[in-house]
């Protein structure tokens, strides 16, 4: 046997074999980043108060995660516990008042969402996001702290 | 027993009456087995390693000891325990290798600590520096021919390290880690048994030519290379994507049965420079294209392996026929062949694993995140969801340092009946996204690992006299 075409087949071989590995998705085979929180989120056919609750919530929390620039499930993980949330806290440096800050987006983004999902009607949801709006930060924090503590 | 002596060193006659044929054989097989365990040594504690750290509650850095520290020190001694073995006879230094490697090996066995474990390591690395050397000169005593002797000490080797991990695979998982270490002092009594029988002869001291350093620096750079193939390979499967061990050895073994299928054909190619270039290319393109896996499931390693596998029929036996062509005494220069495939191990380790575990974290981190959206947006009413949510987290945070097992965390879940659907999906969708996490983890070290078998086309073009007839 001719060596060189030794040498040939095997160049060709593994071209053949890595650029077919290219071709059938190699190289973008990884965990799937989170779509970004700052895209609405299209709420499901409110059945049930089952539904409009998760809706309601995920809405909050994809408006709290834009706002601390963030992913929701970054910012859900955080949410594991009290103590979670303050590594995550000082981890990015955000302060009380910017995570009530956060919350406040968040739920001022829920009723915009249920708004234009057509499950709130638009003055009821006027009503709910001045009235989000008139929270003060401070006790927002708080009151999302408490809310951990309770259901750990 | 016959005493090896130093005096006369060259006027005795090497030559005493010849044994017969089937007394030969077993004398060749049971040097061939030695070389075969020795060399499977340096792999065969790979798929072990879990229950290793898992027994001895260690980190993964010092639990990659139990690995380094043998390769490390048997590139080390492999070359004094080789001149051992010129000034005293092969035979005395493969009896007295063969006497630690034993020990050594129970020692393994019965380690109390992981300290206790890579140092019983270490000796077991020396009492096989001493059999790998003096088995070689063995051979060409006991078969009367060099070239053969070579080859079949070539081909035992790679054997042994391509069946390394699949073996301590399976025995972990049906037996125990310890088990990989106990079924070795059996093995290494018949070959003392052997051994023991072989007439004893007077070195030789023959003048030293220097070793070929190109050829072995090739050796050393596709043993590097090698490492991801014999060792990432399995890791990923056992720890990316959370195969059983005995899973990930029938997995593995593809590559190994390539090369010995194929290494009956590899004289056919006449130039061992050319041999020893495809077979750098092909192990380059295999591992690239582990570095390029479409998809988590065993089937689509196969290509690759085959490649790899053909490449290491290839390049090995051709490396090590090169180093050894028309250099004398064999058993040194195969002492540095040894040498250098172990360095490479060793360098293989050093630079991969950083790569790997760093990314291995970076892909969890992703997966987690992927996992927790998976979790977010599930069909399923909230309250239920954050239960599984922190069960979920619970998991994650009990192995951090690992791909996580996440199927405690849906057992501690009591869906009804009617929510049963959404959890399933939601744990395939989870396992989906972990073993994309396990694949991507591995890519980069064997991209890296690839161009580490392509550098080896380099001392190979400067390598003059290559032999170009086989």
């Amino acid at each position: 046997m001719r060596s060189w075409h030794v040498l040939v087949a095997a160049i060709a071989v593994s071209l053949v074999l890595v650029g077919g590995y290219r071709a059938a998705g190699g190289g973008s085979y990884a965990p799937k980043r989170p779509a970004s929180p700052c895209l609405p989120h299209h709420w499901s056919s409110v059945s049930s108060l089952d539904a409009a609750e998760n809706d309601l919530a995920l809405s909050t929390l994809d408006g709290a995660a834009c706002h601390l620039h963030t992913s929701a499930a970054d910012l859900a993980l955080a949410l594991a516990s009290t103590h979670t949330l303050e590594q995550f806290q000082h981890a990015r440096g955000i302060s009380d008042v910017e995570l009530g800050a956060a919350a406040k987006a968040g739920i001022v983004r829920a009723f915009a969402d249920g708004e234009r999902a057509g499950e709130i009607d638009s003055t009821l949801a006027g009503i709910l996001q001045a009235g989000a709006q008139a929270v003060p930060e401070k006790w927002l924090a708080d009151q999302a702290r408490q809310l951990l503590g309770a259901v750990r | 027993m016959g005493v090896d002596s130093l005096d006369p060193p060259s006027a005795v006659s090497r030559a005493g009456p010849r044994p017969g044929r089937r007394v030969r054989t077993l004398r060749l097989g049971g040097l061939a087995l030695a070389v075969g365990v020795v060399l499977a040594d340096s792999s065969i504690v790979v798929l072990a390693l879990p229950n290793v750290l898992g027994e001895f509650s260690t980190s993964i850095a010092r639990v990659a000891w139990v690995l380094v520290a043998f390769n490390l020190v048997l590139a080390v001694a492999a070359v004094p325990t080789a001149w051992l073995s010129r000034r005293v006879g092969a035979r005395s230094v493969m009896l007295a290798g063969l006497f630690v490697l034993g020990i050594a090996s129970a020692a393994c066995a019965a380690a109390g600590s992981i300290d206790q474990l890579i140092a019983a390591r270490c000796a077991q690395a020396i009492g096989a520096a001493a059999v790998v050397g003096a088995a070689l000169e063995l051979l060409t005593e006991v078969g009367g021919d060099e070239h053969r002797a070579v080859r079949t000490w070539t081909t035992a080797g790679a054997a042994g390290a391509a069946l390394g991990p699949a073996v301590g695979g399976v025995i972990t998982q049906l037996v125990s880690w310890r088990a990989v270490f106990v079924i070795q002092v059996p093995a290494v009594v018949i070959v003392l048994a052997i051994v023991w029988g072989i007439r004893a002869t007077v070195p030789l001291r023959t003048p030293v030519d220097r070793p070929r350093l190109a050829v072995n620096a090739a050796l050393g750079l596709l043993s590097a290379a090698l490492t991801a193939a014999l060792f990432l390979l399995v890791l990923m499967l056992v720890d990316g994507w959370r195969m059983t061990p005995v899973a990930a050895a029938l997995t593995v073994s593809v590559m190994p049965a390539v090369a010995i299928a194929a290494a009956r054909f590899v004289p056919l190619v006449e130039s061992l420079r050319v041999r020893a270039a495809a077979g750098c290319v092909l192990v380059g393109g295999g591992l690239a294209a582990l570095g390029e896996l479409p998809r988590g499931v065993p089937a689509w390693t196969f290509a690759p392996q085959v490649a790899i596998g053909l490449g290491l029929a290839l390049a090995l036996s051709s490396l090590t026929e090169a180093a050894l062509e028309d250099r004398s005494p064999a058993a040194m220069h195969g002492a540095w062949t040894i040498a250098m495939r172990h360095a490479g191990v060793v360098l293989g380790i050093l630079v991969l694993t950083p790569v790997f575990t760093a990314d291995l974290t970076t892909q969890t981190a992703t997966a987690q995140d992927a996992g927790a959206a998976i979790v977010l947006n599930a069909n399923l009413p909230l309250l239920p969801k954050l239960a599984l949510g922190s069960a979920l987290e619970h998991q994650v945070e009990r192995t951090p340092d690992y791909v996580p097992n996440l199927t405690p965390a849906f057992r501690a879940q009591h869906p009804s009946p009617g929510q049963r659907p959404a959890y399933r999906q939601v744990e395939a969708a989870l396992a989906g996204q972990i073993r994309r996490a396990g694949t991507a983890a591995f890519a980069r070290a064997f991209r890296i690992a690839a161009l580490i078998a392509l550098a080896g086309l380099v001392p190979l073009a400067v390598a003059r006299r290559l032999r170009s007839a086989g």
